[in-house]
């Protein structure tokens, strides 16, 4: 396996410019994450125009981007811990033992704790990349259409079991998502699709457009009607620092952590969210003894490792094989493409600047998110009480100014604005978005691909199956979607099985 | 248990047969979709029609069982939630006309009202950050921004 790519990323991340704007991607990120009104995916989708309009290069933007993404991550954990507010669904367990922690007046210790274990999951995360993404990669290398398009179903049903409760709503996203990539001018044949004789709607549908309108404005409207207390007062952080009988007793927490959280992040559709779950229910199952819940710094150290490894677990399959891990993975492949870059096996060996840049900055950003958290916390702290009548309107304008200044036009806006409150109304009905936009990612590789390898076969839909890769897929694929609904009908056929048992017993 | 209440699930009802009547549309509209020529034996309508039907498919799955949902806006928090996406829509319908610095500082100053703000702290807000982002994005990323074609005519 060579690693030339990472030696040239190195080349890349350590540039005087690039640096900076991972820093500045570290210190925006950490706000990003600690404000409750925005998560990793606005920031990036507001954060996206503007690299686009500074005219930054590929590598600049996704370094920038990819710095915010982690440390957005980093900086769920300050509104947790201090506001009992997580700043993200990522950050939602480490509320659980962190604000006790903080109410007890250890909240300097719980923010060191999460800081180290963020780093610790982080890093080991960007080790996994290293090494796995070219492994993977040359897998990948033999994946032709057909292979991509049973890779494509394979990642939808990995999103329709493991996105929230109700599979059908994630259907129902996923198919809106690539239903939107089939607007406008279909290049194979010239034909017009869903244009309905408009203009303007012959290009398609904006990528930016989709995000900004999704994600930023139906936050905005949520926000209207959830109107949190305006002066949120977090606890104050102190001057303490984790003892070391405290640092040792997180040792092994936090590296189980990290290992889980870069698999589950490795995984198509789960996100730092489940990661975080995973990671301290099984802390709680495996050392609890009464003291979880009840601000054991274990109980934090665990979720901040898996939700930091998780982040940089989703970049395997989007830098391999061009399938996004997660939703805000799904907005920076978004992003690449934009630059006309798909990623893939191809990536590594064809443009290491950007796979190389990104991984390599990811150990650079890693370092300085843990110098700038530890004594820097009390001015992200303080960030907490910035008054909404100030952030929301910013939100608003920075959705607005990154669709016009990306397509000059004023009917984008319009259509973004639109788009917002179809968002809106999806979340009020239980909708996740991020399949949604991995739909709309996906779905002109997978109409490509299907249809390159139809035209390769002559029309024969066997080419789907004709290669182990794609039956292995396929057959995953198929089990994913079945298993958990065989299991769910076994377990409902045991039960009266056991109740009658059970009764027979007491007679 | 209020999360199932029958508001809720009226609302679950409503979004599927809206999704099933969008998917209608979208199947007939595929069945439309004009070409002389494809290189591939699929064509521009196979996937469109496909993807029409799972979305009819799927609406009606879902119109069974809606699940749990929030309960929409009503009353003077609906009033403030439409009164949002109007302003939204007609100061950036406006934006060519007025410019970007009164219409977006009457969007600023009308959300942050809405955020809680007093009347003054609401024009303060919109003035301020209405400059703020003028300055940021007209002079330190050089992007074009409208100066309002009634200010600029003649």
């Amino acid at each position: 396996m060579s690693f030339d790519y990472l030696w040239t990323g190195f080349g890349v991340a350590l540039q005087p410019q690039n640096l900076l704007y991972g820093l500045m991607g570290c210190f925006l990120g950490t706000i990003i994450g600690a404000l409750p009104a925005i998560g990793p995916i606005n920031g990036i989708a507001l954060l996206l125009p503007i690299a686009f309009a500074a005219k930054l290069p590929p590598e600049s933007t996704m370094i920038l981007l990819a710095a915010v993404y982690y440390g957005a991550e980093y900086g769920g954990r300050i509104a947790s811990i201090l506001l009992n507010v997580p700043g993200d669904a990522g950050a939602v367990m480490t509320a659980v033992d962190g604000y006790p922690a903080a109410r007890q007046g250890r909240a300097a210790e719980a923010l060191t704790i999460s800081a180290l274990s963020s780093f610790v999951g982080g890093i080991l995360a960007v080790v996994g990349l290293t090494f796995f993404a070219p492994a993977l990669g040359l897998i990948a290398i033999k994946f032709g259409p057909a292979e991509y398009v049973a890779l494509i179903v394979f990642a939808f049903a990995t999103l329709a079991s493991m996105v929230g409760h109700e599979p059908v709503k994630t259907l129902i996203g996923c198919t809106l998502g690539l239903l939107l990539t089939t607007v406008g001018l279909d290049p194979t044949s010239g034909a017009y699709r869903f244009t309905f004789d408009q203009p303007e709607l012959h290009d398609g549908i904006e990528f930016i457009i989709l995000v900004i309108g999704l994600f930023s404005i139906s936050e905005v409207l949520l926000m209207l009607e959830h109107q949190f207390a305006g002066n949120l007062k977090p606890i104050p952080v102190g001057r303490g620092f984790p003892s070391w009988a405290d640092i040792k007793a997180c040792f092994w927490p936090t590296l189980r952590s990290s290992a889980s959280g870069f698999v589950i992040g490795v995984l198509p559709g789960t996100g730092a969210s489940v990661a975080s779950a995973v990671a301290y229910t099984t802390e709680k199952r495996l050392l609890d003894r009464g003291t979880f819940g009840k601000g054991d710094l274990r109980g934090v150290a665990a979720p901040e490792a898996a939700n930091n490894a998780a982040a940089g677990g989703a970049f395997v399959p989007m830098l391999t094989l061009g399938v996004p891990g997660s939703g805000t993975t799904a907005v920076m492949l978004g992003a690449l493409m934009l630059y006309n870059i798909t990623p893939g096996p191809q990536l590594f060996t064809e443009r290491p600047e950007i796979a190389g840049g990104l991984i390599a900055s990811m150990y650079v950003g890693n370092v300085l998110l843990l110098l700038l958290n530890i004594p820097l916390i009390g001015l992200f702290a303080r960030m907490l009480q910035v008054p909404n009548i100030w952030l929301i309107p910013a939100i608003v304008v920075l959705s607005i100014l990154g669709v016009y200044t990306a397509y000059s036009s004023v009917l984008s806006v319009l259509i973004m604005l639109g788009i917002g409150v179809v968002g809106w109304a999806l979340r009020k009905l239980g909708f996740d978005l991020a399949p949604v936009v991995l739909g709309f990612v996906l779905g002109k590789v997978l109409e490509t691909n299907l249809r390159n390898a139809l035209a390769i076969s002559g029309g024969d839909p066997s080419i789907l199956l004709g290669s182990t890769i794609s039956i292995v897929l396929w057959i995953a694929a198929a089990m994913i979607v079945v298993l958990p609904w065989w299991l769910a009908r076994r377990r409902a056929q045991q039960r009266p099985l056991q109740e009658v048992q059970g009764a027979a017993a007491l007679e | 248990m209020a999360r199932s209440s029958p508001i809720t699930n009226r609302s679950g009802r409503i979004a599927a047969a809206i999704l099933l009547a969008l998917a209608c549309i979208l199947f007939v509209a595929a069945t439309r979709i004009d070409y002389a020529f494809s290189s591939d034996p699929l064509g521009p309508r196979a996937i469109p029609l496909i993807l029409a039907a799972a979305l009819g498919l799927f609406a009606l799955r879902y119109g069974f069982s809606p699940g749990p949902a929030e309960v929409f806006p009503r009353g003077p928090l609906l009033l403030r939630s439409i009164g949002f996406v109007a302003v939204c829509f007609a100061t950036v319908a406006l934006l060519d006309l007025l410019g970007f610095l009164p219409a977006m500082a009457v969007l600023i100053g009308v959300t942050a009202l809405l955020f809680g703000a007093t009347p003054l702290q609401a024009a303060v807000v919109g003035v301020v950050q209405a400059a703020f982002w003028f300055v940021c994005f007209k002079y330190a990323l050089g992007t074009y921004l409208p100066m309002g074609s009634i200010f600029t005519a003649g």
